[in-house]
């Protein structure tokens, strides 16, 4: 056998065994080889005579080697002895067939039938597997998952949906609270919570927001019952929730204080007759005797001598400067105290500037506190160089920040920009608009009766003042002066300290 | 990794159940063999199951969109009555609380069982643009871009890792 050949037959991925067994089959072919010649030689020499062995020495003495390699030896037992090269030969020739039966190649999964080549040469398994791979069925552990997550998903969605209106009431009160609506936000909070039993899972956001929005509106009672009924003494050990007994231990406090002002305040003003001075000198006292360590209650005193400042009517510079002072004392935290009492008073002096910074100060913590608007629009219409566009403006934003014109206190600052424009109409229309709906004072009937007479409307006039009269009112003074024409409108409207 | 992921596997088993079992309906209804049914195993293959490639651009890409879509689905359904009730309201009953714990696992599991195995992904990028067609190729861009950043943020535990980032965050909001 070639030795090329015999290395073909070999597996290609070991060389180190191929080579290591072609030299033992070399070897081996040697020894065999080196067997066969001393056999014959030993015959040869025993024999020593015969026709064969004539016929042999005449074939090998005429060359003709076929003849010799193809002769047949036995040995000393009658085996047969058979050239190496001849064996090899033969074993290549019947191995020939089988070779083409190794190439096939069988299943991966059965490992019996041929693999399915039509799917690519590569293909590892056979037909009939691959039938049954494509039937494999759906393993049941996924189908179970998949169930149970769906039931799971629908047993939450049938929890969840008896609390659709909540949700609805809650996301509306949850909005307003984000926009610093807190009036409405309070207002739909309480709608909730008051449908709520003790039984009930009850929104804890609901809860949280409430009290917050009621102690920015200064609701520090109605924040404390909330508290109390809602937020259990060891909830409130939480961090979450420990800011909640400090109000409540604010509003004890407060309520303190508070009972002191209340019992001593309509004493010092002694049912509106009274002397200013003494009267100052006794809220300095009742200062100084409930001084306390907590700044809430200390402002709240101060707010009981800018009560006396009021009641006198003091000037609005002493008013700025004591709100002012409560701002002080109580570090801004609680700005219902102060803040529409500033821009009113900044309002009256046309301070522009102190009303404007107050304002936006306000607007952080509440954007629906009408009273802001109207005494913000008012510093426009008392300042140096009033602004009827500026105070349509304001009035405008105040109204935008209701639902429904829920308050429409607003049509007065409308009616009364369109009284300083000139536009005697629009200002009738607002006028009616506010008389219609809003709880009037005598300062409004005076508003409405000086529209009367802008529009030169007769009839409402003297139904005004036969209205005053019968109540045992009559007109105001700065009117009749304006109908008997000592007076413009627009000194009216301007020059006389914020009322009509 | 491997052992990483493998664990992975097994503490979000529900989720890895049902993306094999929409893995495997796929191959159901696209004639795809499954060598192997076997879902939550101690392989690579790990919370898939063994099939067959999909020869065709559709195939490749729906066993790689499918589970995926699925289980975000179900992933988003789950987890909106425990978010309005225990992070937007607050609303803690038993009941509820009971649920919604079970309906996060389930979501969390879900989310983290999303993608395809990096192999599907490589054929579906094999079919779809080598072989697949112009319209074929701009529409299933978005999909393929997504697919492929989740199978290889799948394969190195990422996910999982932003899950749990999320739940985190979900508990502190």
């Amino acid at each position: 056998m070639d030795e090329n050949e015999n290395k073909k037959s070999q597996p290609s991925d070991a060389p180190d065994e191929v080579d290591s067994l072609d030299k033992e089959l070399e070897d081996l072919r040697d020894l065999f080889q080196k067997q066969l010649d001393e056999e014959t030689a030993k015959m040869l020499s025993e024999e020593n005579a015969g026709e064969e062995t004539g016929e042999k020495e005449e074939a090998e003495a005429s060359g003709d080697s076929d003849a010799a390699e193809n002769e047949e030896y036995t040995d000393e037992n009658g085996l047969l002895i058979q050239p190496l090269d001849e064996i090899e030969a033969s074993s290549e020739e019947e191995s020939e067939p089988d070779g083409k039966q190794a190439e096939v190649r069988i299943c991966e999964c059965c490992g019996e039938n041929p693999c399915d080549t039509s799917f690519g040469e590569d293909y590892p398994y056979c037909s009939e597997c691959r039938a049954l791979m494509k039937a494999n069925p759906i393993n049941p552990c996924g189908i179970l998952a998949f169930v149970i997550m769906v039931a799971v998903c629908v047993a939450s969605m049938f929890v969840a949906a008896p609390l659709v209106d909540d949700y609805d009431t809650l996301l509306s009160a949850q909005t307003a609270y984000s926009e610093k609506k807190l009036t409405d936000a309070v207002t739909y909070y309480q709608t909730y919570l008051t449908s709520k039993t003790e039984d009930d899972i009850v929104s804890m956001t609901a809860v949280r927001n409430t009290i917050n929005a009621m102690t920015v509106l200064g609701y520090y009672g109605d924040a404390d019952s909330l508290i109390e009924t809602y937020i259990s003494e060891s909830k409130m050990k939480l961090p979450k929730y420990k800011k909640y007994a400090d109000i409540r231990e604010e509003y004890t406090l407060l309520s303190g204080t508070s009972d002191v002002i209340n019992k001593t305040i309509p004493e010092v003003l002694e049912g509106g007759e009274f002397d200013y001075d003494i009267a100052v000198k006794k809220v300095d006292k009742l200062i100084k005797e409930n001084k306390t360590s907590q700044k809430y209650s200390e402002a709240f005193l101060e707010y009981a001598k800018f009560i006396v400042m009021l009641a006198h009517k003091d000037d609005n510079a002493a008013q700025i400067a004591q709100l002012k002072k409560i701002e002080e004392v109580d570090g801004g935290k609680h700005p219902w105290i102060y803040i529409t009492y500033i821009i009113s008073a900044a309002a009256k002096e046309g301070d522009i500037e102190t009303a404007t910074e107050y304002f936006n100060k306000a607007l952080e913590f509440n954007t629906q506190e009408i009273a802001l608007y109207v005494s913000y629009a008012d510093a426009y219409r008392f300042c140096e160089k009033p602004d009827a566009d500026k105070m349509l403006e304001i009035a405008q934003q105040a109204a935008s920040v209701y639902p429904q014109n829920a308050y429409p206190t607003f049509y007065r600052t409308y009616a009364l920009a369109y009284l300083l424009k000139g536009d005697t109409e629009k200002a009738m229309t607002n006028m009616e608009n506010y008389m219609q709906n809003c709880q009037t004072s005598l300062a409004d009937m005076n508003r409405y009766a000086l529209c009367a007479l802008c529009t030169k409307d007769e009839e409402t006039y003297s139904n005004v003042e036969s209205m005053l009269k019968a109540q045992g009112y009559s007109i105001g003074k700065t009117v009749q002066q304006y109908k008997k024409g000592k007076l413009t409108l627009k000194q009216v409207l301007t020059d006389n300290g914020g009322d009509i | 990794m491997t052992t990483l992921t493998i664990i992975t596997r097994y503490l979000t088993f529900p989720g890895a159940l049902v993306r094999g079992f929409f893995e495997q309906l796929i191959c159901r209804i696209c004639g795809i063999p499954v060598e192997d049914n076997r879902i939550v195993r101690r392989d690579e293959l790990s919370g898939h199951i063994e099939h067959e490639l999909f020869p065709k651009a559709r195939g490749a890409f729906a066993i790689c969109f499918v589970p995926a879509f699925m289980n975000g689905i179900l992933a988003f359904l789950l987890c909106i009555c425990p978010t309005v009730n225990l992070f937007m309201f607050e609303m803690s009953g038993a009941l509820q609380t009971v649920l919604s714990a079970v309906a996060y696992w389930f979501a969390f599991s879900l989310y983290v069982n999303s993608y395809p195995t990096i192999e599907d992904m490589l054929n579906m990028k094999e079919k779809v643009y080598k072989e697949g067609t112009v319209i074929q190729k701009i529409f299933y861009a978005p999909g393929f871009l997504f697919l492929t950043i989740g199978a290889y943020a799948e394969k190195y535990c990422i996910t999982f890792l932003l899950a749990v980032a999320g739940f985190i965050g979900l508990m502190l909001m």
